[in-house]
């Protein structure tokens, strides 16, 4: 008898465990790292050595990438959410499409809402030739 | 103490006689009924003990059953990563972003996510 009246206590403290466990968990990937503030400069160091890398072997690029960081920096948080999104949008496309893709923002960034609608509706309408034929003669430019 | 002559076993005795003359008037049917309280009053307790072995029983069924479910749903214990391997994976995957978001135009991005560029790159 007194095992079976033990057994509604440990039921109640496997709901306990059940109920605390999954935000115990969160609660010890949240706090796994802390801020980049108080990042020590080993670990900042670490985190950033991949960039360090890559500007320093490609001198050419530098200028490049610093536009681009800057710009990065000018957007806006939703801007910079978005393009968070496009860019995993980007990484999951083929070389192919990307080409196409970066031959239309180029081609499309200067034009007006009505030129794009109209690009838009004679891309639709374009067969694989026809494309490869439009990005022939309208080659993206050196990103 | 006994100052009127009054003694009390004659007086216990005499209690009894009466008692046992009142038990022998009394009737049949009524012996009958105090027999069967008697026996209700006698087995009422089975039904007690036999109904808290029951409460029981059920009690103990839904907490093994609850035990069961908790430690099943309970997450598997997860090695929890040192600050140095969390710096090594999210090293990587922000070497990744890290060269993906300065290789290209973050306009290009942008344009990405827009309707526009959508609808094309599903073409």
């Amino acid at each position: 008898m007194t095992p079976l009246r033990q057994l509604p206590a440990l039921a109640l403290f496997a709901t306990a465990l059940f109920a605390a466990n999954p935000a115990g968990a969160a609660t010890t990937t949240a706090t796994a790292m802390p801020a980049w503030e108080h990042l020590t400069p080993a670990q900042r160091d670490l985190l950033v050595a991949p960039i360090r890398e890559r500007w320093n072997s490609s001198p050419d690029e530098r200028a490049r990438m610093y536009q681009h960081a800057q710009r990065w920096q000018q957007m806006t948080p939703e801007q910079r959410s978005r393009a968070h999104h496009g860019m995993h949008r980007w990484e999951h496309m083929a070389p192919q499409k990307r080409e196409e893709m970066r031959a239309l923002f180029q081609k499309m960034r200067a034009m007006t809402p009505e030129q794009r609608h109209a690009l838009r509706d004679q891309w639709r309408a374009m067969t694989p030739e026809q494309r490869k034929a439009w990005i022939d003669a309208n080659p993206p430019t050196p990103r | 103490m006994n100052h009127s002559g009054f003694d009390p076993t004659c007086f216990d005795d005499a209690l009894r006689q009466r008692h046992a003359t009142a038990v022998a008037h009394v009737s049949a049917r009524t012996q009958a009924q105090l027999r069967h309280r008697l026996a209700a009053s006698t087995t009422a307790p089975r039904h007690v003990v036999r109904h808290r072995m029951a409460w029981v029983a059920t009690t103990a069924c839904a907490a093994l059953f609850a035990l069961v479910v908790g430690l099943q749903l309970r997450p598997q214990p997860t090695p929890v990563p040192s600050p140095a391997t969390v710096l090594v994976d999210d090293s990587q995957g922000d070497a990744n972003t890290a060269y993906a978001s300065l290789d290209e135009n973050p306009d290009l991005y942008l344009w990405l996510a827009s309707s526009d560029a959508i609808a094309l790159a599903s073409e």
